[in-house]
């Protein structure tokens, strides 16, 4: 009953989802089973969720803490100056494939537009972490 | 519920404020805050591009928002283009 609730909620849900950090596995898990079903069924798959702010510690199993949510601030951020989201791709794992390689996949936009000293200095800490 | 838990734990500006909530054998039911105007993803959608002063006042809100919840002990987790306003 608990899951049924979820479920609908999460479809219909705008606005601020908050989890606790233990369920991070699962809901990797639901999201390519997701994936995988829809590449099963032949159909589009550019509207999965919204992978674009995801940090890229929540892609591998190395842990994480706040900072994921700064890294999520600094992607809106980035979005906001720039149209787009930093990461976007066509798929979802195209999107995690720029996450992952944000090294060179986040180009220049972040730096000449942005002059909000917080936000830069946000994104290093963030960056910092997911260099450990 | 943790959406529940949380909403009536945090009191920020910044946040949804929770009313009341109560259940039935099928749903749980969340009262909040009507907030008008729109979300983020559509405000961009219309707008393209935001100025930086625009943006920034946008990233200040969030910010408080985000701290509010660190302080009480969640994370957000990943943000959505839906936040309000």
């Amino acid at each position: 009953m608990i899951k049924k609730f979820i479920q609908q909620w999460s479809a219909k849900t705008v606005g601020f989802t908050v989890e606790r950090n233990r369920s991070i596995a699962e809901m990797k898990d639901r999201h390519w089973k997701r994936q995988q079903a829809r590449e099963k069924n032949g159909r589009s798959y550019s509207r999965v969720g919204s992978p674009d702010y995801m940090a890229p510690e929540l892609l591998s199993d190395s842990g994480y803490n706040q900072m994921v949510d700064y890294w999520a601030l600094g992607c809106i951020l980035y979005e906001m100056l720039a149209g787009v989201a930093p990461f976007s791709g066509l798929t979802a794992e195209e999107v995690f494939r720029n996450i992952l390689e944000f090294r060179t996949t986040l180009t220049r936009p972040m730096f000449e537009e942005d002059e909000d000293g917080n936000e830069t200095t946000v994104s290093d800490e963030s960056w910092d972490l997911i260099t450990k | 519920m943790t959406e529940r838990d949380i909403l009536s734990a945090a009191d920020s500006e910044w946040l949804v404020k929770l009313l009341y909530s109560f259940q039935d054998n099928d749903y749980l039911y969340l009262a909040m805050e009507y907030v008008p105007g729109g979300d983020l993803r559509s405000l961009l959608t219309d707008f393209g591009v935001l100025s930086e002063d625009h943006a920034s006042f946008y990233m200040a809100e969030m910010i408080v928002a985000v701290s509010t919840l660190h302080s009480i002990g969640y994370y957000h987790r990943y943000g959505r283009r839906s936040t309000i306003q």
